[in-house]
Order: C-alpha cells, then structure tokens, then sequence
C-alpha cells in the first residue's frame, strides 16, 4: 500500500494501517452461505497486477475475472468491444494518472 | 447515542496504479428502460457531494441520449463547476440490492464517478478509515 495516504498519525496507525489490505468483503453476519463480494476478485487480481496495468496507464480496461478483456483510450469503444467478446455488463475501469504529489478530492 | 448494525462490509478499493486505497463501491449501473443496458463502474462515496455524478459517456453507454436530460451544474469547491445532464437510472448491487435515481452525466469527460447524498439518503453508511473499511445498511 502507498504510503501517501495522509491518515490521522499515531502510535497505533502505522500497526493498523500499514499491512496490505487483504480482509474479505462480507456481510457482518456473514456465514459460508454468503454471496461472494461484488468484483472482488477483479479488484484484488487488479491490485497485483501492477506492472502489467502500468503499461495500460491513462487508458480503460474492461476486466473480467482474471483478464483484461479490452482495452483503450476510449470508453465506449472498450465497452463495446467487449460486449462483442460476450461480456454482458463490462466492468470498466479508468487507469487514470496521479501524479505523487498530487491528493484527490471529490470534484 | 444511535447505534448502527450495518449489514454489509465493503474493503476500500486500491488503485490499480498507486496502489493507494479508495472508498469505491462497485456497482451495475442500468437503464431501467431497456433491459440489458447496463455495465459495472466503481463510483466514489462522497458526503460532500449533494448528488451523484457519472461520467457522460456512461450515459451514451447505457443507450441514453446524453443531451435529452434536464441540465444541472455541479459546482466544486473552487467554485468552478461542470454541467451535466440528468437521467433515471438503476443503480443495482447484488448484496444491497437496486435503486432508482435521477443521476447527473457529465457532458465533459471526469476522471472518478461520484455517489453523492441522494444516494446515501438510501443506506446509512459508516466508514472506518483506519481500517480502509465501510458499512452499509439499506434505509427500511
């Protein structure tokens, strides 16, 4: 995880702050009969694939599962374009590019 | 003091890129009007916003005609604004369940789509920043 984040400093933030998130979406009375979280796995197959998103910087992904089905600069072509590969409802994802000194905020 | 049994745990969402974690909700964004057009985006919990806001192309997406919608602007904190374009749409999660809402599109392109108040006036939402975590619970 970045450690750009500016959360509240403290003795305990950096113990609970620091490790790599890895805790699984739940219901909070969850059971094993729970429904999986909602593209979970995109998000967190997403989240190791660095280096092959970085040479996608700037550009839109459609991912599903484990594999970026379509790609490019614009939305409603990579929308289409995997629509046409079969994907009924595309997740998109903007690989958008922040600058390190650079925070964001709502609009 | 009001307690809250939240009934659903959402992990922030890590940017792909900087890695840095986000309050995202994933969601199936839909035009209730043609079954079948719809698409997955992750939209940003903002309690700063007074409504949500989606990136305009979303709208062309979703078989909507982006300029037919009553126009509304968003107005930043710098006092610089945006316009958009309102139109109905369904906003469904498989574990929360679907809402309608008149949601604004952009009609310039914007980097993040925003879930402002009209949508939290459909579920009490908690965050735990410390623990890059947020809860929700749809209103009755």
């Amino acid at each position: 995880m970045s450690a750009s984040m500016p959360h509240m400093q403290d003795d305990q933030t950096a113990a609970t702050v620091q490790p790599p998130r890895i805790r699984q979406e739940r219901t909070t009375d969850q059971d094993e009969q729970s429904p999986l979280p909602y593209r979970h796995r995109e998000r967190e197959w997403l989240r190791t694939q660095k280096e092959a998103v970085q040479k996608l910087a700037g550009q839109w992904i459609v991912v599903e599962g484990e594999e970026i089905v379509s790609h490019g600069d614009d939305p409603l072509q990579v929308v289409s374009e995997a629509r046409e590969k079969g994907i009924q409802i595309p997740y998109i994802i903007h690989l958008a590019v922040t600058r390190k000194d650079e925070v964001l905020i709502g609009l | 003091m009001a307690t809250v049994q939240y009934a659903y745990e959402v992990a922030y969402t890590y940017d792909p890129l900087t890695g840095d974690p986000f309050p995202i909700l994933p969601l199936q964004v839909a035009n209730p009007h043609a079954p079948g057009q719809a698409l997955d985006a992750n939209a940003y919990l903002d309690s700063g916003a007074q409504r949500s806001l989606f990136d305009g192309w979303i709208a062309t997406a979703l078989g909507l005609d982006l300029l037919s919608g009553r126009e509304l602007r968003y107005v930043s904190l710098a006092g610089i604004g945006l316009t958009a374009r309102l139109h109905q749409v369904r906003l469904i999660h498989p574990n929360l369940g679907s809402v309608e809402l008149e949601v604004g599109f952009s009609t310039t392109p914007i980097s993040r789509n925003l879930l402002g108040r009209d949508f939290f006036n459909f579920f009490q939402i908690g965050f735990h920043e410390r623990y890059l975590t947020f809860y929700l619970l749809r209103n009755s």
